[in-house]
């Protein structure tokens, strides 16, 4: 079962990545390499630091952590990019976005926390630390997770995409991506613990 | 390039998150005879209002 879901997830995926490699060529590949790094980085994190949640020993494995756990950052992400661009008419590019057009992604994101976390709790996937509250199976942390890392990766890589060349966006991107993973695994701990969440 | 596409292939990661709910909702009830339905709707919703309210022609 498990692995169906993670071979399933990641032909979606890569169906997400040619899709955005088409619709916005070697911009969309690079998109999708920095939140790919996103990803890694922070479900390796919080694997290696045992915060928040802990993982399901599963079959694709990607460093410490589930290879579906990291994916699924770029996979969320960009399904809700796709969807604020569809209902605002505003295209999401190298310019910082709107803050209606981070509203609209933020909103996504909950609702694919909604949509993912009872069902990855019912199949036995995700794994909240115990006491972690919870809506209709949805910990109310994830509320806050979800929009919260969209929006400032959205932000982060219209920053790095302001810079004048190639060497520099990339350098920016690979200094800043590291933060905001280790900084918002950590951040939402903190927040969760001050808040009883 | 992006305001020449079909606007069904614009739409393709949408497309594709609505068939992986589908799958989902076909695995809760065949492997736990469960129907994790309400925390759909929001999820549903969203996708609805693209489906239908999506600017055409961009």
């Amino acid at each position: 079962m498990h692995l169906l879901i993670e071979v399933l997830t990641l032909l979606f995926f890569l169906g997400f990545v040619a899709h955005a490699v088409i619709l916005r060529g070697v911009a969309g590949a690079a998109f999708f390499g920095a939140m790919l790094l996103l990803g890694f980085l922070r479900e390796n994190f919080v694997a290696l630091r045992d915060i928040l949640y802990g993982f399901a020993p599963l079959h694709l494995m990607f460093g410490r952590a589930p290879l579906i756990a990291s994916i699924i950052w770029g996979y969320s992400i960009y399904a809700a990019l796709v969807w604020a661009e569809g209902v605002s008419g505003e295209q999401y590019g190298t310019r910082r976005p709107s803050a209606r057009f981070l509203v609209l992604v933020a909103l996504f994101m909950i609702a694919l926390a909604c949509f993912y976390e009872p069902f990855l709790a019912l199949i036995g996937m995700a794994r909240w630390q115990a006491g972690t509250r919870s809506v209709l199976g949805v910990p109310l942390i994830t509320w806050l997770g979800y929009p919260s890392l969209a929006i400032l990766f959205l932000l982060l890589w219209s920053w790095a995409m302001e810079r004048d060349s190639g060497a520099k966006r990339a350098a920016a991107l690979l200094v800043s991506l590291p933060v905001l993973a280790v900084g918002h695994a950590l951040g939402l701990q903190a927040i969760k613990d001050v808040l009883g969440l | 390039m992006r305001s020449s596409s079909p606007r069904l292939f614009i739409l393709l990661p949408l497309i594709l998150l609505a068939a992986m709910m589908m799958v989902g909702l076909g695995i809760e009830a065949i492997r736990y005879h469960t129907l994790l339905w309400a925390t759909k709707i929001p999820l549903a919703v969203l996708l609805a209002v693209a489906f239908f309210k999506s600017p055409r022609g961009r």
